[in-house]
């Protein structure tokens, strides 16, 4: 059972995620629930080429350009990954934050952001994730669990 | 002592090919972006084949191979010694191994004359406490030294017999050839000490009876006292001295109470194993080989390709494997720069060791001019000399 929480939360991404798609980049990130959807709950897409995977606390997978690797405010996403939940190359790449604020950054590297407004958001991260709704119960477990969750 | 020093020369002025080396009188292995390798070498019993894959923004694993004689003195016992050395919290542990243990192990061999189980566990011990010695130098200047350690696998072919010593959860694995079938079979042959297999956390709740967070189940992942994976090891003084256990390391490596018994160990799982003809090799690995491979997936591969190279297929096999779990292309994964490749695929080092019956049952008199080699990576630590700028070493040989 869905509940109408959940319809409005998937109804404001799908919002998002249009306006998103008319931003003409492939940058808006395949959900879960399509990968799910597309790939019948068990297969993998892999990303195509020059991309890697990650994915959010609420479980979007964000398929990034590799030059994202080298943006710092990803790289100081990494790094609160590995403190949050260890290094472990056999569970899924997440972040610890939600998608919102993957999307944001996402936005801002678009745009090119000046290294001021990177060094702002650099030291907006850290308080943002301490204030999101973290949850250890929702940490992806399993593959198939990460597919089926929704 | 000349043919030694014809070895370093030799190895001195080879040209360029064989590319940047950091190795002793065998010559060393080629460097190709974040991979290492040396894909054929001669030891004392046989063939090997060594390779190595960076991804921590300094290389953590330390590995070498020793042949000829295992003791201070030329008069032997011969033999072949690996060393596998997985760091965690830094390289200094690992890299620490690596210079100290086998000049320990040659001590102890030609103090005692021959090769023994209480030889290599002395070697051990007594690295563990030259490193507890460094740390107590350090520690005023820099105490993040106290929470560096290392995995620590050795392997040591000697006189038909193979030992094998470990310490935390880098794994040996011998291919046998059954008779009957022709098949060759995987078989573990190192014991090790990972929080993640119930025996071991089962260990830890006996020897810590009055502590029952001695492992914590944290994101998935069994950790003792919430920090650690592995339960034994060279170094992580931190969990092993309370006096290391206080301002000012970091808070995140502190434990509330003071302990009174060692939180992890470094006493070494050490068995030995006779040599049989159908042995056919050893791969000796970090677990950033195991954790994509299985045992047989490992041997199977050794088994069913040439002999040059095979160390750097198994890698090339366990990067392939990563990629997959990562959702990703194996191209793409491998122009992933260090530092941040290591949310991808952790470092990882293979040696394959071939195992010729003949060379395994006449090694302790043979005649071989030796080989030293480790393996390499690109973050050279700050007091490694460049291959053969230290022309007074040659002078003073």
């Amino acid at each position: 059972m869905i509940s109408s929480k959940k319809i409005i939360q998937m109804a404001w991404k799908w919002q998002k995620e249009a306006t998103n798609y008319q931003r003409k980049r492939i940058l808006w990130p395949k959900t879960q629930e399509n990968a799910a959807k597309a790939e019948g709950c068990s297969v993998w897409t892999k990303a195509e080429k020059g991309h890697f995977v990650v994915y959010s606390m609420d479980q979007k997978r964000f398929v990034l350009p590799l030059q994202y690797l080298k943006n710092n405010i990803f790289r100081e996403l990494f790094k609160m990954a590995e403190e949050e939940f260890g290094l472990s190359s056999n569970v899924p790449l997440t972040l610890p934050c939600e998608g919102t604020l993957i999307e944001y950054v996402i936005t801002l590297i678009e745009r090119n952001v000046t290294k001021d407004l990177e060094e702002a958001v650099l030291m907006f991260i850290p308080t943002s994730r301490c204030h999101s709704s973290f949850d250890h119960h929702r940490e992806p477990t399993n593959q198939q669990h990460l597919l089926c969750s929704y | 002592m000349l043919s030694g020093l014809m070895n370093l020369l030799r190895a001195c002025f080879r040209p360029g090919s064989e590319g940047f080396s950091r190795t002793g009188s065998d010559g060393g292995g080629r460097q190709d972006g974040l991979l290492w390798y040396k894909d054929s070498g001669q030891h004392l019993n046989g063939e090997f084949s060594m390779a190595v894959i960076q991804a921590n923004n300094l290389l953590e694993d330390q590995s070498q191979i020793e042949s000829g004689s295992l003791s201070s003195n030329e008069s032997g016992p011969y033999g072949t010694f690996i060393g596998i050395y997985d760091g965690h919290g830094g390289p200094e542990t690992s890299r620490f191994i690596n210079d100290h243990l086998f000049h320990h192990l040659k001590k102890f061999t030609s103090e005692q004359q021959s090769m023994s189980v209480d030889v290599i566990r002395k070697a051990l011990q007594a690295t563990e406490e030259g490193f507890m010695s460094v740390v107590a130098n350090q520690w005023s200047m820099s105490p993040q030294i106290a929470a560096v350690g290392s995995c620590c696998l050795v392997g040591v072919i000697c006189n038909g017999s193979l030992y094998i010593a470990n310490l935390g959860d880098s794994r040996a694995v011998l291919g046998r050839a059954v008779r009957a079938t022709g098949e060759v079979l995987a078989m573990q042959l190192s014991a090790e000490h990972n929080a993640s297999i119930e025996s071991i956390r089962q260990e830890l709740h006996s020897s810590h009876p009055d502590d029952p967070n001695i492992v914590v189940l944290k994101h998935n992942v069994w950790r003792v006292r919430g920090l650690i994976q592995v339960s034994k090891s060279i170094g992580d003084v931190y969990l092993k001295k309370a006096e290391f256990n206080r301002e000012p390391l970091y808070a995140k490596f502190r434990l509330r109470q003071p302990f009174k018994m060692p939180i992890l160990s470094s006493e070494p799982s050490i068995s030995v194993h006779h040599l049989q003809p159908h042995d056919q090799f050893i791969i000796f690995a970090s677990d950033g080989l195991w954790e994509h491979l299985s045992n047989q997936e490992a041997v199977d591969i050794v088994q069913n390709s040439p002999r040059s190279g095979s160390a750097r297929r198994l890698v090339k096999a366990a990067l392939q494997e990563a990629a997959k779990k990562r959702e990703m292309r194996y191209s793409d994964l491998k122009k992933i720069d260090r530092g941040v490749r290591r949310h991808f695929h952790d470092d990882t080092t293979v040696v394959v060791v071939y195992l010729d019956s003949n060379l395994v049952s006449r090694a302790s008199t043979a005649k071989f001019p030796g080989i030293s080699v480790r393996g390499g990576g690109i973050s050279l630590p700050h007091n490694t000399l460049a291959p053969c700028t230290t022309p007074t070493e040659i002078s003073g040989t």
